[in-house]
């Protein structure tokens, strides 16, 4: 029986220096990345770049790979690796991807967030992507000058893309699962006089549909998954 | 392939499905193979041995196995649930998250393997209907009732990807006009 060519399957692969110290499994980066996946998916905004899981998981995806090469043609194994490799690369894909087409939509909008962001230590984007998202707008811009306010009177050739881009509705419905209890929550302010705020507690494991606005920062602090 | 903000497809789902692990008989022996995502095997013939049912469906194809039904797929079982499921008046809690799916998927790759295939296949049907008229109805009370939020214990994902767009934009349009409308009288009292 011929194993060896994999070797550290399943032994810790990341260290995240800063927040907690903990040992993370290739299982569990991967289990982290599908949930990243899954929310970015059904959020309305771009949430923070999970630039660890992605680079983590692509690290993960080379190192099999180049250990596959060494196998001798047609082992059994080959073709389930495969398999394996391809559904991550899906995932991975996928999830980049959504990112795009996130910062297409909003490109002007999160460059000025970013911009406020960076204060804040947050990471918005990849630094890619905010090359990305750059020369996009950049280029809106341009092809906005050329066909248009360059034929404009001078008073009303300046125009702020930003201004009248579209944003994120953070008020879209989402359906979430709960993993950790979380008590009180407020759906609504009561706003008129007719309605009181509704509260509700969130017990782990349960779903729900609500406005994004309410549970993004359950969000953002893994207390909820989209689903 | 459709791929979007806020949009699942139904293959997707079947993605996700794929991860549940299922139980075969292999006929080949192998040792263990360390995928990223976890160990499987060691593989000895006629010994069972967990494997997600991606990797279930491969060795299928490829006849080298056979499938181990999972053991809610029994006519008794699945007979009971449906019962339980009409008399209840909320969801019920399914043996699997992704139990259509995953009769879907055996029944097309292995019928052979598991008893009473087409019954199995009837009653699966049977339950997702029950569901599915409880789902119509629940979302007609919830959007009458002018609700803000909703509570969805046990609905599965496949059961909530079939109302998803509907459902999220009617909500998100509702909401607007609610918005405008309260705005509208709150000013209307200011002045």
């Amino acid at each position: 029986m011929a194993g060896d060519y994999e070797t550290h399957a399943q032994e810790e692969i990341l260290h995240s220096d800063e927040d907690e110290t903990e040992l993370t499994t290739p299982i569990e980066v991967l289990q982290k990345l599908e949930e990243a996946w899954l929310n970015e998916k059904f959020a309305p905004e771009l949430l923070p770049y999970k630039g660890e899981l992605v680079d983590c998981m692509l690290d993960q995806l080379q190192h099999m790979d180049q250990n596959l090469r060494r196998v001798k043609p047609g082992d059994f194994r080959i073709i389930i690796h495969k398999m394996e490799l391809d559904r991550i690369q899906f995932v991975l894909n996928s999830y980049l991807r959504i990112r795009l087409e996130k910062i297409e939509r909003f490109g002007a909008y999160l460059l000025n967030l970013e911009a406020q962001e960076e204060a804040e230590n947050i990471e918005l984007m990849s630094p890619e992507e905010k090359l990305f998202a750059q020369q996009y707008v950049g280029n809106i811009e341009g092809y906005l000058h050329d066909t248009i306010l360059q034929h404009m009177p001078p008073n009303m050739e300046h125009f702020q893309l930003a201004s009248v881009g579209s944003k994120p509705n953070l008020d879209s419905y989402v359906f979430f699962k709960v993993l950790k209890d979380t008590p009180s929550l407020v759906v609504e302010e009561g706003a008129s006089e007719t309605r009181e705020s509704d509260i509700i507690d969130l017990e782990a494991g349960s779903q729900h549909i609500i406005r994004y606005r309410p549970v993004y920062r359950l969000l953002q602090n893994g207390t909820v998954k989209l689903i | 392939m459709e791929l979007g903000v806020g949009i699942m497809s139904p293959a997707e789902v079947e993605f996700l499905a794929e991860k549940e692990l299922v139980t075969i008989f292999p006929n080949f022996s192998h040792g263990k193979i360390y995928l990223i995502s976890g160990d499987v095997g060691p593989f000895v013939p006629s010994l069972p041995v967990q494997v997600p049912l991606w990797l279930a469906v491969n060795l299928k194809q490829r006849q080298k196995c056979r499938l181990l039904p999972l053991d809610w797929m029994n006519k008794d079982v699945l007979e009971e649930k449906k019962q339980e499921e009409y008399n209840n008046k909320f969801f019920t809690a399914m043996p699997s998250p992704h139990y259509r799916e995953i009769t879907q998927l055996l029944m097309s790759i292995a019928p052979m393997d598991i008893p009473h295939a087409e019954d199995i296949q009837t009653l699966i049907k049977d339950i997702w209907d029950i569901r599915m008229a409880k789902l119509r109805s629940s979302i007609d009370a919830f959007i009458k009732g002018e609700e803000t939020h909703a509570k969805l214990d046990h609905l599965t994902l496949m059961e909530i990807n079939t109302v998803r767009p509907l459902l999220t934009n009617t909500l998100n349009k509702l909401y607007q006009l609610r918005q405008v409308s309260s705005f509208g009288t709150s000013e209307s009292q200011e002045w």
